[in-house]
């Protein structure tokens, strides 16, 4: 068991280490001018002083070779010091701080909307003896899969925000203002948590421990909820960690549609600036989330799933 | 035998849809009439296909999706249960009816401690708390023969053996003394020396319960052991029923006798035509060989599965190597064929060395294996020619005429014939697709065949043809087996020499007769006895028929 917490470690440090490299290899050595763009932001328009490139690229290590300025970036992010806006000039990490607890927020309810939709479907789907109704329900996530979230979101808008004033339409204030940007969010996720989770439950219902179950005299209701969801939900489970690193790619969507604070509006704004160490930032801080979801959702496993952690001593 | 039956089925009519589209609909059973009554054990006997599980599951009211009740009677006691609504029925399930399931392997939620599971069926049919459910639970582990059942209610399905998970399951099924209780198959998946105590528990604890069992098998060898009364059926139709005895005694219709004749624990061996001495040199030797594996999950823990194993097998021979699982018989087939090599030992054939390479080019040519499931060891997207000549075509041999002409001439010897060499394997049947892999195993003209359990996933009258096919191809074509089976009774029926396997040791070798008859490790007598068919009392006349 150790060293299988070991070397779920080991793999997530490899991870965050690969989505640093590779970010620093794409954004240092694009064929861009970080100095130039620093200056023009300094003062638009106006003319450029040599002394001062000259004198900008030292303070920022420009002038290093890429491999000498890589050492030194690395060093100075595992301490957690991701750099300075080139831009603002603000430290990236104070930048990243302001705008995560939004992103988070949104993701997570977006993402409990999605379990709990998704869920509601799948189980309904698989304990009805209604054929009816479970083809109307399993009609519902190929809809939702292939719906774009933009149009979702402008959807919504146009129903609850400006038909019928219920939530605002766009901005960070209070409860009332992160439903719709999650509930669109979270509609395409729900969609896949269905389609997986109803396939599996199917499964599970065809298992020989659910007869079992029913010669014992259990209801349908019982035998869904005690056997068929605890299995089914195993081979879902996998599929939370990579729902995870989709739900922030749409949340920068999202938040755009909704024009809501959070890593959304942060990565427009850095991209459109050229603004390579928030940009940067914002990829280790995506993947370094994305990393630690799957290592809980492997960690969760053993506990969940008997026949993993407690392997008998017999070949 | 006046008094009311338990169970009481009259012109039971069950129907399967054959799609959901369609409205297309299939008899499985078709009029089936018969009692069970109280303290009775009634055995369903059938092959596959026949309606016997269907029959079970109808009087359960556990027909899988599209399966409907169309018409007759189940009475259980006075109580009609065709046409049950479900609430009612959940109250029949698990108190008055129950169900030891066919595959303990799989009839347990994996997730769900085994006490928890045990406690289920009582928290849904009485109102016990949940500590008092779970105390309960621990006294019918006990009582199905658990020893420590604290522990085992806390352990998980996986952490038991098949035979303990059958007991859970007997437990189950008895824990509320049910006045009937359907065993469908109940041991088919067990060892056979787990069988009999199996069995022997259910006997024990259903005559305790008072309970009437109904008894779903395709081994007549079992119900002749068990049952008081049997009942066959064939295509949906019970084709003879009647007190065991006479049943399997003066069979009256002419399927039971060619079940009978089929069942290889019940027929007394014929003394065979000794097979033709081609050459006094070995042609398989096994030279002391030993293989340890290791543990997963457990660094540097090892497991024995084949400890200084030696056997010769002179050319034209039969061997059997017979053995429970885990006994190490699926490795030394493995080994004999260089699939995995030995830890120390060696396997010689013809004389030369096998883990050398040219041995090893000669092995691949010269010895074939055929495998336990041809549900799973035949390409579902080839055709039956393309099977067949799969080995010709990777060892290059002959012509793209030749070999047609070949293919063809393998499908004659298995007794299929040309017109099967362009069907798919979804379109035979299993024993069709036996064959099949036997023309396979035969198209390079091998000298030793390796036959991994080639009967066990198939029906009884089917297996005792593949075992005479195999009996006339190695007289016919001078073929040395290696026969590995778990399954005294089939081995008895085919080879010369036996050696028997446990815990990866050969702990006895001789002739068949001898170790059948007169076996001298206590294991091997062990196993001998717990063969099904042994308590059954046969006339003279039936055994004179049934070898026939």
């Amino acid at each position: 068991m150790t060293g299988y917490v070991l070397r779920r470690l080991g793999a997530a440090v490899l991870v965050l280490w690969a989505a640093f490299t590779v970010s620093f290899a794409v954004l240092y050595l694009l064929p861009s001018d970080p100095v130039s763009i620093m200056l023009d932001a300094a003062n638009p328009g106006g003319t450029v002083d040599p002394a001062q490139v000259v004198e900008l690229s030292a303070r920022y290590g420009f002038d290093r070779p890429p491999l000498e300025q890589y050492v030194v970036l690395l060093g100075r992010a595992v301490t957690g010091d991701l750099g300075v806006s080139v831009t603002s000039g603000a430290p990236v990490s104070q930048l990243l701080a302001d705008a995560f607890p939004q992103t988070l927020a949104l993701t997570s309810v977006a993402l409990g909307i999605a379990l709990l939709l998704g869920g509601t479907i799948a189980a309904t789907s698989s304990w009805t003896r209604s054929t009816r109704l479970r083809g109307a329900l399993l009609a519902l996530p190929p809809l939702g899969v292939s719906m774009p979230t933009f149009w979702i979101g402008l959807l919504l808008l146009q129903l609850f925000s400006f038909r019928l004033p219920i939530f605002p339409a766009v901005g960070n204030q209070g409860v009332a203002s992160i439903v719709l940007p999650a509930v669109t969010l979270a509609i395409p996720l729900s969609a896949v948590v269905a389609q997986v989770l109803a396939r599996s439950m199917r499964t599970a219902w065809d298992a020989p421990y659910v007869e079992t179950a029913l010669a014992k005299g259990a209801s349908r209701g019982r035998v869904q909820w005690r056997h068929v969801t605890r299995n089914a939900a195993l081979p879902a489970l996998t599929l939370l960690g990579i729902a995870v690193g989709n739900l922030l790619a749409g949340a920068v969507v999202v938040e755009t549609v909704f024009s809501r604070a959070g890593f959304g509006g942060l990565v427009e704004k850095a991209v459109r600036a050229q603004d390579i160490p928030v940009v940067q930032g914002v990829v280790v801080v995506g993947a370094l989330v994305f990393v630690v979801v799957n290592l809980v959702v492997d960690l969760a496993y053993p506990a969940l799933d008997p026949r993993i952690s407690r392997t008998p001593a017999t070949a | 035998m006046n008094a009311t039956p338990v169970l009481r089925v009259r012109d039971l009519v069950v129907e399967y849809e054959v799609h959901r589209s369609t409205s297309v609909r299939v008899p499985a059973v078709r009029g089936v009439s018969f009692d069970v009554h109280a303290g009775e054990v009634v055995a369903l006997v059938g092959e596959s296909g026949s309606g016997k599980s269907t029959t079970a599951h109808a009087v359960v009211g556990l027909l899988p999706a599209g399966g409907r009740v169309v018409g007759g009677s189940v009475r259980l006691h006075e109580g009609e249960l065709v046409g049950l609504p479900s609430k009612a029925w959940r109250q029949v399930r698990g108190a008055r009816i129950g169900l030891v399931p066919q595959d303990p392997g799989i009839a347990l939620n994996p997730v769900t401690r085994v006490g928890d599971q045990v406690a289920e069926v009582l928290r849904i049919h009485g109102r016990v708390r949940r500590a008092d459910a779970a105390r309960q639970a621990v006294e019918i582990l006990r009582s199905v023969g658990l020893s420590d059942p604290e522990a085992r209610a806390r352990q998980y399905p996986h952490e038991l053996s098949g035979g303990m998970r059958q007991r859970v399951l007997i437990g189950i099924a008895l824990a509320l003394e049910p006045a009937l209780v359907i065993a469908d198959e109940p041991t088919s998946a067990l060892d056979v020396t787990v069988q009999r105590r199996v069995l022997d528990l259910l006997d024990d604890v259903t005559t305790r319960a008072g309970s009437a069992v109904l008894f779903i098998t395709h081994d007549l060898a079992v119900a002749a052991d068990r049952a008081d009364r049997v009942v066959v059926m064939k295509d949906g139709e019970i084709v003879e029923q009647g007190p065991t005895a006479q049943v399997l005694g003066s069979p009256t219709h002419a399927y039971t006798r060619s079940l009978l004749a089929a069942a290889p624990q019940l027929t007394v061996t014929t003394p065979r035509a000794p097979v033709p001495d081609i050459g006094p040199a070995p042609l398989l030797e096994v030279l002391s060989v030993s293989k340890a594996f290791r543990l997963p999950g457990h660094a540097g823990r090892t497991v024995q599965a084949v400890d200084d194993v030696s056997l010769s097998i002179p050319r034209g021979g039969a061997f059997g190597l017979v053995g429970e699982s885990g006994s190490g018989k699926s490795t030394v087939a493995r080994l004999v064929l260089q699939l995995t090599a030995p830890d120390s030992g060696t396997v010689l054939l013809d004389g030369a060395p096998v883990s050398d390479p040219a041995g090893r080019s000669v092995l691949r040519r010269r010895s074939q294996l055929v495998h336990q499931n041809p549900f799973a060891s035949l390409d579902p997207r080839f055709t039956v020619a393309k099977i067949v000549d799969e080995p010709l075509r990777s060892h290059r041999v002959g012509s793209r005429a030749q070999r047609r002409d070949r293919v063809v001439e393998l499908l004659e010897q298995v007794a299929l014939g040309a017109a099967y060499a362009d069907r798919r394997p979804g379109e035979l049947s299993g024993g069709q697709r036996q064959r099949v892999a036997i023309a396979r195993a035969l198209a390079l003209e091998p000298d030793l065949l390796v036959l991994d359990e080639p009967t066990s996933a198939l029906d009884v009258s089917v297996q005792a043809q593949i075992l005479a096919l195999l009996d006339r191809l190695r007289r016919e074509r001078g073929l040395t087996y290696l026969f590995i089976s778990h399954d005294l009774a089939v081995v008895r029926q085919v080879v010369d020499r036996v050696g028997v396997l446990h815990d990866g040791r050969l702990v006895e070798v001789g002739p068949t007769a001898d170790v059948f008859d007169h076996p001298q490790d206590p294991y091997t007598a062990e196993l001998v006895g717990a063969i099904p068919g042994g308590r059954a009392e046969l006339t003279p006349e039936l055994l004179e028929r049934s070898t026939r």
